[in-house]
């Protein structure tokens, strides 16, 4: 088990991708930037909890999924929507604005143009190289889910990249 | 889209099993739709990676950086805690300098230990120096780019300092802000693939050719001022030459 100084210096390592997959999760750098410090708190605090042979990311990642479900549920709790079955929280938007949707563009590009929670699942399998079982494992999603949204994410993107070159043709 | 969708995307994923892979490639290889739709599924799939990428290389906020990173102990190393022979080294310089200054052993280098942009710069370089595919935000291939972009931002002219000839590798470049201001950092790789990074501000102290030596957050650091700039020069403890760099981005 490393020190407590350790995890601390290894967890700052990690913030550029932490946050990147909170990001990914809520949408909102404010909500993304709470969630990655609460979740790197619970980790220092919960230290113990964590087998050094599944990869730290690994650990914080499943950590700040399932920190983020929480808060969601609270928050459709406080809006009087009740609770949520745990396959459709993620899906959940709290806010639907025009700005907000003009803030989620600025940070995410393109992806902003996936449905919620389908950005985090192309990262972890395309970008950070899971396999489908670990990321469904991280995102606490059956395999067949975590397959049919990398598929859809990416038919959503092709579509758009076709619309962007017949318009610039 | 075909019903084969679902099978192409899982195959660039590597997530067919062999035999299943093995049937489908010989299908695209017959049906030129299927190997457009494969091509449009590669092609988002390199948009995503783009896309991730730059949120990557996004700057990460300071307040989260030290919340995380910062332990209860201090950061910055008193002088007092100095090793007993560098104490005594410098207790002795500074008698035979009569106290001004604090310079070492005619290193005309000074020990300090308040907190400022430089503390802020030490927490940034915690987070920065781990990175490896994405140690910065403009890359040294667009140099010119660089200049104009910090020298605007930051307010001060610069150089970028080639320092090939002391082993290091310009990789490019960061903006950050520290203690409110903007910070310039050009990042260099050593030959053991570590993190050395030049780092300026706008400042209008007196030009001073006094280095600072300063010793945070487990990394080295080296502190100047030119005219108009304050510069620090931060990098691994076991890197033993760090005055040489100093002498060389002076020169630049």
């Amino acid at each position: 088990m490393p020190s407590h100084a350790h995890l601390r210096k290894d967890l700052v390592a990690l913030l550029p991708r932490l946050r990147r997959f909170a990001i990914s999760l809520t949408r909102n750098a404010a909500d993304a930037d709470d969630l990655v410090q609460d979740a790197c708190m619970r980790a220092m605090t919960a230290s113990d909890g964590w087998d050094p042979l599944q990869g730290l990311d690994r650990w914080v990642f499943r950590i700040l999924r399932n920190l983020w479900i929480s808060e969601l549920r609270k928050r459709q709790v406080r809006l009087g929507m009740g609770q949520v079955d745990v396959t459709e929280t993620d899906e959940l938007r709290t806010e639907m604005t025009g700005e907000h949707d003009l803030a989620v563009k600025q940070l995410m590009g393109r992806l902003a143009s996936l449905p919620s929670g389908y950005a985090s699942v192309l990262l972890l399998v395309a970008v950070e190289g899971y396999s489908y079982k670990e990321a469904a494992e991280v995102l606490d999603l059956p395999q067949g889910t975590v397959m049919s949204r990398l598929y859809r994410g990416r038919r959503i993107m092709a579509e758009q990249l076709a619309e962007k070159a017949e318009a610039t043709r | 889209m075909s019903d084969h969708g679902p099978r192409l995307s899982a195959w660039l994923d590597g997530e067919l099993p062999a035999d299943a892979a093995a049937a489908l490639a010989a299908e695209v290889e017959k049906d030129p739709a299927l190997r457009a739709e494969l091509a449009g599924l590669r092609a988002a799939n390199d948009a995503v990676a783009a896309d991730f990428a730059e949120m990557l290389a996004m700057p990460v906020p300071l307040s989260l950086v030290r919340a995380i990173g910062r332990d209860p102990a201090p950061h910055v190393k008193p002088a007092w805690a100095l090793p007993n022979w560098a104490a005594i080294a410098a207790s002795v310089a500074l008698l035979a300098l009569g106290g001004a200054g604090g310079f070492i052993a005619g290193q005309r280098e000074q020990i300090t230990a308040s907190r400022d942009w430089v503390s802020d710069i030490a927490e940034y370089h915690a987070v920065y120096a781990a990175q490896k595919r994405h140690l910065v935000e403009v890359p040294a291939s667009e140099a010119a780019h660089i200049k104009t972009w910090l020298t605007a931002q930051v307010g001060t002219p610069f150089e970028i300092p080639d320092l090939a000839a002391l082993g290091l590798e310009f990789q490019g470049a960061r903006l950050l802000v520290a203690a409110g201001k903007p910070v310039g950092q050009l990042m260099y790789l050593d030959t053991g693939g570590r993190v050395v990074a030049l780092c300026f501000v706008a400042s209008d102290t007196p030009a001073s050719d006094e280095v600072q030596v300063r010793d945070a957050n487990g990394f080295q650091m080296r502190s100047w001022g030119v005219s108009g700039a304050r510069y620090v020069l931060i990098g691994p403890q076991d890197l033993l030459d760090l005055s040489a760099i100093v002498k060389a981005a002076q020169a630049a």
